[in-house]
């Protein structure tokens, strides 16, 4: 298990290197060079571009800027923002990290909602209940989840002449009635990948040898159930849960957009839009880093809940 | 399967019959074809298809509006109104013609998306499955790269850098897109390689180039089919969702998804023009699925209802 983690963790890091490697090759091929990378703005003159490029050292050797810039990035320095009254890009990014946090994770509580359906869909395979689960997965798999926010506003705005803007004040219903038309969408993603997969893995497990083993030596239904079926066919669930979080963060880009939703994601359309290049290469970056932790965390889980996982 | 047959007592009549085995792929498409489902759904997506292959010619001789012909009397006009079936956008233009080009571009990204991904797809997870080792590690490493990369934001800062057209953004897609393709070829070649005919074809001194192109890519074709489908589908939705946040196609252009971010200033006073482009995005994705879906059946009947 040591070993294992050990591997793994070396994966990550190099993982983490090759894209930061990449990141830089992406800022030094912007249209403008680095310079605009960091001093996007039609007001800023010869003077302060010199500046610029002097306080970055771009007139460095590219090797020794590139050390300079992985040293940065690392201690998370990524400069200043142009667009946000040229405060340190992490500064800007950390005032949004809190709602993006608070609607990522309602998302994830709720996406995790597939795993029941997906093993009632499992159970009565071919009734009703599997069929109209089947549907719903389907439907879901199709609609763009943010032309439903469209959708849901434009119906909301006309019927009762409200719709779900921005984040909602500290009182926990106002909260709530904020978050959970957001929550809900930018979950439908996971929550149809989570039922689709329970169902399948609990199908597989139904059909062992061990279960009908369980079942002949006149174990209950729940026994069987919880102690053998369950118990395996959840276990690779875990693996999903990792790989959910990309998902969910280009998700935010879109939902928080939509219903003005002061996050990371919104924040990353609005830097786009002022060209703000600092901020959105952060925010892939810190953004990746996030993916490979979760990944990372969701192996580790995996290999301990399942000793029969030996990495090699 | 017998050649001949004899029909009742009389061996003066003898029937010849073909073969009755007619082979993987006519199975598989005659069982497609037997999926009230799917066929539906092809139909439907065959008319779509044509409606924006043809869109130049409906929107002249039919509708009588080009996409950026504006008409200046009509502004937001419900639809319903008299030459403007679907009604106009705040342009005046006709929401019916530009649903129709829309669809050429959706169509075209997600098919070339489909194709590029598939071929790059294809090609690594059969050397990668087929050969393992260091090539197996390298095509993992890059397919972790790729994965661990919100997609999305990537491809909003190279639209920001590079410009995209239709072509490009099909690149960019297919390029994030193969490691899904990858995954699935890589672990049907780990099956395929241990078969007695590739063993066989071995033995019998088939270079490795040989095995990969003759024993195991037509085995591989209906899987790669099938993935090909779930590949437009995510294209057309992703291709959607760059253009609504105005990353995609430049608005000239319409589609589907540049038109729904227009929509957004007029939600309450034009509500029409939110529901149409999303309802034909849905319809279209929805067909591509359940094509893909009920050709995966008609391949491998073992999957059904799994």
């Amino acid at each position: 298990m040591t070993r294992f983690i050990v591997r793994r963790l070396i994966q990550s890091v190099l993982l983490l290197w090759v894209v930061m490697t990449l990141s830089f090759i992406l800022i030094q091929l912007a249209p403008g060079g680095p310079d605009a990378v960091y001093a996007n703005s039609k007001n800023i003159g010869p003077a302060e571009i010199a500046a610029i490029r002097k306080a970055r050292g771009l007139d460095d050797p590219l090797y020794a800027q590139y050390f300079r810039w992985m040293g940065q990035t690392l201690s998370l320095d990524f400069g200043l923002s142009y667009s946000y009254a040229r405060r340190p890009v992490i500064d800007v990014i950390w005032a949004k990290a809190g709602p993006t946090f608070q609607l990522g994770l309602m998302s994830y509580l709720l996406a995790l909602l597939g795993i029941p359906l997906g093993v009632y869909a499992a159970k009565h395979r071919g009734k009703f209940g599997d069929n109209f689960i089947r549907i719903f997965t389907v439907i879901f798999t199709a609609v763009p989840h943010w032309w439903l926010g469209l959708i849901i506003i434009t119906v909301l705005a006309s019927t009762i002449r409200w719709f779900p803007q921005g984040q909602g004040s500290d009182n926990p219903w106002d909260w709530f009635i904020h978050i959970i038309i957001p929550a809900l969408l930018l979950a439908t993603g996971g929550m149809v990948a989570f039922t689709r997969f329970v169902r399948s893995e609990t199908i597989e497990v139904l059909s062992q040898d061990y279960v009908r083993t369980a079942d002949a030596k006149g174990l209950t239904n729940r026994e069987v159930q919880n102690r053998h079926v369950l118990r395996n066919s959840l276990l690779p669930v875990v693996t999903l849960m990792g790989a959910f979080l990309p998902l969910l963060l280009s998700g935010a880009a879109l939902t928080e957009t939509i219903f003005n939703w002061p996050g990371m994601g919104q924040l990353f359309i609005t830097a786009t839009n002022a060209r703000d290049y600092s901020v959105i290469l952060a925010i892939l970056i810190i953004g990746t880093f996030l993916t490979i932790v979760g990944t990372f965390m969701a192996d580790i889980a995996y290999g301990w809940v399942d000793p029969r996982i030996r990495y090699d | 399967m017998s050649e001949l047959t004899t029909i009742g007592t009389s061996p003066a009549i003898v029937v010849r019959r073909k073969s009755q085995s007619r082979g993987f792929f006519a199975t598989g498409f005659t069982r497609f074809l037997k999926d009230k489902i799917s066929i539906t759904a092809m139909v439907i997506f065959v008319l779509i298809a044509l409606s924006a292959i043809f869109a130049p010619f409906i929107s002249k001789t039919l509708i009588g509006y080009s996409y950026e012909e504006l008409d200046l009397t009509n502004l937001l006009a419900p639809p319903g109104t008299p030459g403007h079936i679907l009604g106009t956008d705040d342009l005046g233009r006709d929401n019916l013609v530009r649903l129709l080009y829309g669809g050429q571009v959706s169509l075209t990204v997600g098919f070339l998306v489909a194709l590029i991904s598939g071929i790059i797809g294809t090609f690594l997870g059969v050397i990668a499955g087929y050969y393992g080792k260091w090539i197996d590690d390298v095509v993992n490493g890059a397919y972790q790269i790729v994965a661990n990369v919100p997609f999305l934001f990537l491809l909003i800062i190279l639209s920001v850098f590079f410009k995209p057209n239709v072509i490009t953004l099909a690149l960019a897609f297919a390029l994030l897109g193969w490691p899904g393709t990858t995954r699935q070829i890589r672990g049907s070649v780990l099956s395929l390689r241990s078969r007695d005919y590739v063993d066989a074809a071995r033995v019998m001194g088939g270079s490795d180039a040989r095995i990969m192109w003759v024993h195991l890519i037509p085995n591989l074709v209906s899987t790669v089919l099938v993935i090909a489908g779930f590949d437009v589908v995510g294209a057309i939705l992703g291709e959607s969702s760059l253009s609504f946040l105005g990353y995609g196609i430049s608005v000239p252009i319409p589609s589907w998804g540049n038109m729904l971010s227009d929509s957004q200033s007029h939600f309450q006073d034009a509500p029409w023009l939110v529901y149409f482009p999303g309802i034909m995005i849905f319809i279209t994705v929805l067909c591509v699925y359940l094509v893909a879906d009920g050709l995966r059946d008609a391949f491998d009947p073992r999957l059904k209802n799994k």
